[in-house]
């Protein structure tokens, strides 16, 4: 009971004393898992949700598609077929051009009759069903268009005002809904349903099909029954294409297929920016907890007791994180899956596996960023703890004699550098991170699909994943190196401060402290140019970007670091020496 | 480096007693205070090797009775601070041996030395090291919180402490809401919430100004008149005046051992505090 009541307040007392360190870290591990959740989460929302608009809508378990001018005939064979259990009468439908607020797309137009079909219910989300006059646009085609309930499309030369909008599962979602294109659907496009009378009145002389929607007995038998219902003498003289449901749910999918793997690898380079991030905060705290670990010894805690209160508030802050990872992640989900609105909102608990996933995450990054520095303070000598600075400097005389004939700013830097090689290292992968954003290339690349209308709705979402996910990293990247620059000029503070009263000038020490972010900067671009590259060539065409770019990029991140690490290191040596000197113990 | 080889660096020094693993000193006697509180055997303390072997502690063999304060004295560097962690379990004798009430410490893992820390030693340091996020009362709490003992009474011990150093209208203050000598008055009743066998105190006045070494040195006197076993590192002779018996070191040996007149302390401190006065 003591050493909870112990922990717990030693956790609030440093929450609110230091409350920005607390929330960086939140930030980080919530951002990584947030973006880990919703790669994992992105496969099952959309199972989840096609199964509750497939439910909300008595979605058919087969669509058959016939160019048959009069289909009565199908229909009847089919309904004597065994395993049926209900199906839709045939509707007329054609593949036209719609226009509206003076854009064109493809679209299925289809004819349908006030009265809901046994098969097939489009669930009317906005506005009315069908009426003479007025059209239902599928509600993703809808949004694609910018059309609303009120405005008027124009098929064929004929115009409509629109009624309503609905989602459906008889197709996938748009862009991929247009059933009417006979073999198809092959090309991108929309779904609109009209009156039977005006659907015909529109398609004029235009052939269409007809779809007749299936439910089955056994829903999961639709390959077996195609195959054996089928056949050339149940076909009749026309043409039938079939579509089942589970091949309707694969293509949602499919529209997710390049975003996934986006979040997940995202996801995993965000947590190595917050191992970065989390190192270099521990860095900053280690002399505070040294000192902490030192006198709960000090005073009779064991070295259990000691780990135990200096990782308590990383532990909570991570469960809490991890938390907020996975609320964001999953609530985010449905709208990532589902980029055109075409199903129902498909949030719900995350799974098992995306819970692990999770976790593991935070787990790894928290562990990383924080186990390391926690028992290395446990395991520091006490007394040494309670005298002396966290890191005890190693000299380094060979070094010391090499340097000794570069320019100041070299000297200064390579030596402190030496003495913190691990700092070295958290700023190289700090810029290694930073230089795999070179496949966001891919961005850049992607086809142009203009001629079928407002129908890049996949690509601008990969798009706009790979922006957001390198934002994140550029943001986490940046803090890494302000975190990293402003801890090692705090660090440092005295050392420069007795350099200036030898006659180093502060733009000296500045500099010194920037040669000690851009040394390890260099090898953290060689090695993390080529592994972004090798990320884009993962997941896109394999498409090198230009080398002007890539040394553009390179120039800029160098300029970047410099940048970020000077403005810190200026502000650390603004003051008089000597009244540093005075306030700081050697 | 084995302590051969550690000794192979050193020079040459004296014998350091009995080495029996475990074997309990000559005239030992089991119970709390019918032996000496405290016994060194031959400490020493090693830092560096080969050429830069430097023995910081060297060879010290010492008793101190229960209820005595000691007064450990010497210059800077002579390895005072020293001895006190050695002998607080706060650092690991190189060679030698230290008894406390009976049972030898100085081989106990980690565990069992924060275990002998939190009840029978408590600590007095120059620069206080008080939790700075914690209010007097938490930081007097804290050894009893890590003891075991429930929050209430813990409470209860650090409410009656901090009355005791005069400091009961300060327990909610923040250490650095505290003077100096208020900060070392909380680091006293800290050390003293498990009524430890053997206080340690290095130098407990260093960063006091005389009217803080004055209330100190009156809290003191308040505990050794009530039989706490005390040892005290100091360079201030008026503190070392105070106590029953001097020893001094010098480059990490012991240089002298002086009792003081029975009741002598006392008498001192009197002159001392009125002196101050």
């Amino acid at each position: 009971m003591g050493h909870l009541l112990l922990t717990g307040r030693l956790i609030l007392r440093d929450l609110r004393k230091r409350p920005g360190e607390a929330v960086m870290f939140l930030l980080v591990v919530t951002v990584a898992t947030t973006c880990l959740t919703l790669g994992a989460a992105a496969g099952n929302a959309v199972s989840t949700g096609y199964a509750k608009t497939r439910a909300a809508t008595a979605g058919p378990d087969i669509t058959a598609v016939t160019t048959a001018t009069d289909p009565s005939g199908l229909a009847r064979r089919i309904k004597d077929t065994p395993g049926v259990a209900a199906q839709s009468d045939p509707f007329f439908a054609f593949d036209t051009t719609v226009r509206a607020h003076g854009r064109t797309a493809h679209s299925a137009v289809e004819g349908r009759g006030a009265s809901p079909s046994a098969v097939d219910r489009p669930l009317v989300t906005s506005g009315r069903w069908v009426r003479p006059g007025g059209a239902v646009l599928e509600r993703g085609f809808a949004e694609a268009l910018g059309v609303r309930v009120g405005d008027r499309v124009t098929v064929g030369e004929r115009r409509y005002r629109v009624v309503g909008t609905a989602i459906s599962a008889a197709t996938p979602v748009y862009p991929w809904s247009d059933n009417a294109q006979g073999p198809g659907p092959s090309d991108f496009g929309g779904r609109i349903w009209l009156t039977a009378a005006d659907t015909r009145e529109a398609a004029g002389d235009t052939s269409g099909v007809h779809l007749i929607y299936l439910r089955l007995t056994d829903p999961h038998a639709t390959k077996r029954w195609q195959n054996t219902v089928f056949t050339p003498d149940r076909r009749g003289e026309a043409w039938v294409n079939t579509h089942t449901w589970q091949g309707v749910l694969q293509t949602d999918t499919a529209m997710i297929r390049n975003t996934r793997p986006a979040l997940v690898v995202g996801g995993w380079l965000l947590a190595v920016a917050a191992v970065v991030t989390l190192t270099a905060l521990a860095t900053v705290r280690a002399a505070r907890d040294n000192r902490r670990a030192a006198l709960l010894r000090a005073v009779g805690a064991g070295p259990g007791t000691v780990t135990a209160v200096l990782l308590a508030q990383y532990l909570l802050l991570t469960l809490l994180a991890t938390a907020l990872g996975l609320t964001a992640g999953t609530l985010a989900a449905p709208g990532l899956v589902d980029p055109s609105a075409g199903l129902l909102d498909a949030a719900g608990p995350p799974d098992s596996g995306t819970v692990a996933a999770a976790v593991l995450l935070a787990v790894v990054v928290a562990a990383t960023g924080a186990v390391g520095p926690a028992v290395r303070a446990v395991r520091t000598s006490t007394v040494r703890a309670l005298a002396g600075p966290a890191n005890p400097l190693t000299r380094h005389r060979r070094l010391n004699t090499l340097t000794a004939h570069l320019p100041t700013p070299l000297l200064l830097g390579i030596r402190l550098l030496a003495r913190r090689p691990g700092r070295a290292v958290l700023a190289a992968t700090t810029i290694m991170v930073t230089a795999l954003l070179t496949w966001h290339a891919e961005l850049d690349k992607r086809p142009d699909f203009s001629r079928f209308g407002p129908v890049e709705v996949r690509a601008e979402q990969t798009g706009q994943v790979l922006v957001a996910v390198t934002l994140a990293l550029v943001a986490l990247s940046t803090l890494n190196t302000v975190l990293l620059g402003w801890s090692t000029a705090a660090q440092v503070r005295h050392a420069l401060t007795v350099a200036r009263t030898l006659g180093a000038t502060p733009g000296q020490v500045v500099s010194a402290l920037c040669v000690t972010q851009l040394l390890p900067a260099v090898p953290g671009l060689l090695a993390g140019v080529p592994a972004g590259l090798g990320l884009y060539w993962l997941f896109g065409s394999t498409v090198t970007p230009p080398g002007t770019w890539l040394l553009t990029a390179v120039l800029t991140v160098l300029l970047a670091v410099g940048a970020l690490t000077a403005l810190p290191a200026w502000l650390h040596t603004r003051g008089p020496a000597g009244r540093v000197i005075e306030a700081e113990p050697a | 480096m084995t302590r051969d080889g550690l000794r192979a660096g050193s020079r040459s020094r004296r014998g350091t007693g009995d080495r029996g693993a475990g074997a309990a000193p000559a005239g030992r006697r089991p119970g709390r205070t019918t032996g000496p509180a405290l016994r060194a055997v031959g400490l020493s303390r090693a830092y560096g090797q080969d050429e830069s072997l430097v023995w910081g502690v060297d060879g010290v063999d010492l008793e101190v009775p229960a209820g005595q304060t000691l007064a450990v004295t010497g210059p800077s560097g002579c390895g005072k601070s020293t001895l006190l962690q050695l002998l607080g379990g706060l650092d690991r004798p190189t060679e030698g041996e230290v008894w406390l009430d009976g049972r030898r410490v100085d081989d106990l893992g980690e565990r069992a030395l924060a275990r002998m820390r939190r009840r029978s030693v408590g600590f007095v340091f120059q620069s206080f090291h008080l939790m700075d996020e914690l209010t007097a009362a938490e930081n007097v709490e804290l050894p009893a919180l890590l003891a075991g003992v429930s929050p209430r009474t813990a409470r209860r011990r650090a409410a009656a402490l901090l009355d005791r150093v005069g400091l009961a209208d300060r327990a909610r203050h923040l250490p650095a809401e505290l003077s100096g000598g208020q900060r070392q008055r909380v680091a006293i009743a800290r050390a003293l919430v498990n009524e430890p066998l053997v206080v340690l105190a290095d130098e407990p006045t260093g960063n006091l100004d005389s009217a803080a070494t004055h209330d100190i040195l009156r809290l003191f006197g308040e505990l050794r008149s009530a039989g706490q076993t005390l040892v005290i590192v100091t360079h201030d002779e008026r503190v070392s005046a105070t106590a029953d018996r001097v020893v001094s070191l010098r480059d990490g040996t012991l240089a002298g051992d002086t009792p003081l007149p029975a009741d002598g302390g006392a008498t001192r401190l009197g002159a001392f505090l009125s002196w101050e006065d």
